[in-house]
Parts: structure tokens; C-alpha cells; sequence
């Protein structure tokens, strides 16, 4: 009976109210203050490519990219999740999954030079995994990162050979 | 005596657990936003505000639990529930052959079915807690007048 009356008592329902008033509060304020803040909920494709223009990377278009493609010039990065990647991706591009940089990132990178010349992509244009895992190779030392903002839907809508499992 | 001791160790155990959870996760929240987004069950805004906010509650209930004695109730009710929602995400991105890290600050090793008897075993810490505690009267702060 004690547990019961103290469980649903209105001290632990306001001490509930408390916790999760003051976790706003905290998580509220710390998006102000930090100098990484999570994007804002509302954002959406306008501003995601606001952003993309403002971190310098070359954007190259779907044809730009078929082109490139067929040359056999750059190697292309898929910065979505594995089971996207595995479901379906740009052939010969190599899972770089953003969520597990530190995982992935070291089986390709033997294989790169610092100048190797890159593609990175994502789903579409609302998604910014490309410009996060573009932003992750610059930091560590790749100069010739270009980004495929339309993403692997533009890639699949043009009839162009895709790969999976 | 010995109910006093289980009940810290308790509250040490859980309470340093959310502390330290949501501590790595507030350290780098792109990457628990990128986690909670592989589990591909919420939209875009629903996970930018888990990324923004849970950590922190994470953080005040295991203080709660160690600090304030008035709060503990709430915060083992809370855990239990964020623990209940853990365990049902990861059964689900199990069950749908998801192939993720659990996002729990704990490493980049892909899921596992060992990932969800640990939350299992959580809960039931979680819930002997929640039950101990909160059947334990709290002394009053003054001594009733003689």
C-alpha cells in the first residue's frame, strides 16, 4: 500500500515534472552555448543546402556525377547506415556509415591518399550525412572532397546501375 | 542495515550508470542522433530532440537518484520508463534485422540479443530499486515536535 500511495502520490508526479522541466531547460540552453549545435527541428531542405554552400565543398549535380561515375575518377563514399547501404548504393562506393565513422572509416582508408579524389552522398536532399561525413574527412586531412547533395534517390530515379545485396 | 547498504548500491549502480550514459552521449550529440536515427522508427525532429534532451534527463535522474532523496521516486520512475523504451527499440530494430550499434555510449559493436537481456537485467535492478526505495519511508526532515 506504501509503494502504491508513494508511487502515484502528487510529490512524485511533481518531482517528475521537475526532472523533465529542468532536462528542457538544460537541453535548451546548451544548444544555445554549444559551438556544435544540433540543427534546428524545423530545418529542411532550403537551409540544409544554406549550409552546404556556406562549408565550401564542391556540389556536384546528378549528371556531374554519372560523369564522373563513368570516367572512373573518384572514389564515391555512402554515408547513410548499413542497412540502407546494403539495401542499395552507388556501385563500388564503400560504406562510411557518419553514426560509426571510427568503425568503418579505417578499412577504406589505406586504400586513400590525401588527395584522393572523393564523392560523398546520402539519401536525399534533406539529409546531411554527406556534409558531416565530408566535414569528418576534412578534419582529418583529405583535400578533394566533393558532395552529391541530391543523394542516392536522385542516383536510383536517373536509371543509372546500382548495386546491393 | 542491509536494506541500507542494497538500496545505495543500488542507487550508485543505476544512478552513476545515467550519469555516465548521458555524459557521453551530451559529448558528442550528432553521433547519438545519427545512432538514435538508425533505429529508423522516429522522423528527423523527433530525433534531433531526443539527441537534445535525453541526455540531460539521463544526467538529472541518476543525480537525483545519488543527490536528492525527495526526487528519488521520480527518478527511478523515470528510468524505468526510458529503460521499458530502450529495451522495446532494440527488440524491434532486432526483430527487423537491423544491423546497428545500440547508440549507448558503449562502442561501435553491431546489436545484439546479449544488448537486450542487459537492458532486461537493468530493468529488473531498476524495478527492485524503484520498489525498495520507494516502500522505505523517508524520515521526515524534522523531528516530530514530543
Amino acid at each position: 500500500m506504501t509503494f502504491v500511495s508513494t508511487l502515484v502520490s502528487s510529490r512524485t508526479l511533481f518531482g517528475i515534472l521537475a526532472l523533465l522541466g529542468v532536462s528542457l531547460l538544460t537541453g535548451s540552453l546548451s544548444q544555445r552555448v554549444s559551438p556544435d549545435p544540433l540543427p534546428p527541428v524545423h530545418r529542411r531542405g532550403p537551409s540544409l543546402r544554406t549550409e552546404l554552400e556556406a562549408a565550401g565543398f564542391p556540389m556536384l549535380t546528378p549528371g556531374e556525377v554519372r560523369t564522373l561515375y563513368q570516367a572512373g575518377t573518384h572514389l564515391f563514399l555512402d554515408a547513410r547506415s548499413l542497412p540502407e547501404y546494403h539495401q542499395s548504393h552507388i556501385p563500388g562506393a564503400f560504406p562510411v556509415p557518419i553514426a560509426d565513422f571510427d568503425a568503418h572509416f579505417p578499412e577504406i582508408a589505406p586504400i586513400l591518399e590525401s588527395d584522393s579524389p572523393l564523392i560523398v552522398y546520402c539519401g536525399n536532399p534533406a539529409c546531411d550525412q554527406a556534409l558531416r561525413l565530408a566535414q569528418r574527412l576534412q578534419d582529418a586531412g583529405y583535400e578533394n572532397v566533393s558532395i552529391f547533395p541530391a543523394g542516392f534517390e536522385a542516383w536510383s530515379a536517373a536509371d543509372t546501375p546500382e548495386a546491393g545485396q | 542495515m542491509i536494506k541500507t547498504v542494497l538500496l545505495w548500491a543500488l542507487r550508485l549502480f543505476i544512478g552513476g550508470l545515467f550519469l555516465y550514459s548521458g555524459f557521453i552521449k551530451l559529448m558528442d550529440p550528432h553521433t547519438f542522433a545519427e545512432s538514435t536515427a538508425n533505429y529508423q522508427m522516429i522522423g528527423n525532429r523527433a530525433v534531433i530532440l531526443t539527441a537534445l534532451y535525453l541526455p540531460w534527463l539521463e544526467i538529472w535522474t541518476g543525480l537525483a537518484l545519488l543527490l536528492f532523496p525527495p526526487l528519488r521516486t521520480a527518478a527511478w520512475s523515470l528510468i524505468t520508463l526510458m529503460l521499458l523504451v530502450f529495451t522495446a527499440a532494440k527488440i524491434s530494430a532486432l526483430a527487423r534485422g537491423l544491423d546497428i550499434s545500440c547508440g549507448c555510449g558503449t562502442g561501435d559493436d553491431p546489436m545484439t540479443l546479449l544488448d537486450v537481456l542487459e537492458n532486461l537485467a537493468l530493468l529488473a535492478v531498476t524495478i527492485t530499486g524503484l520498489f525498495i526505495d520507494t516502500a522505505t519511508p523517508t524520515p521526515p526532515a524534522v523531528p516530530p515536535a514530543p
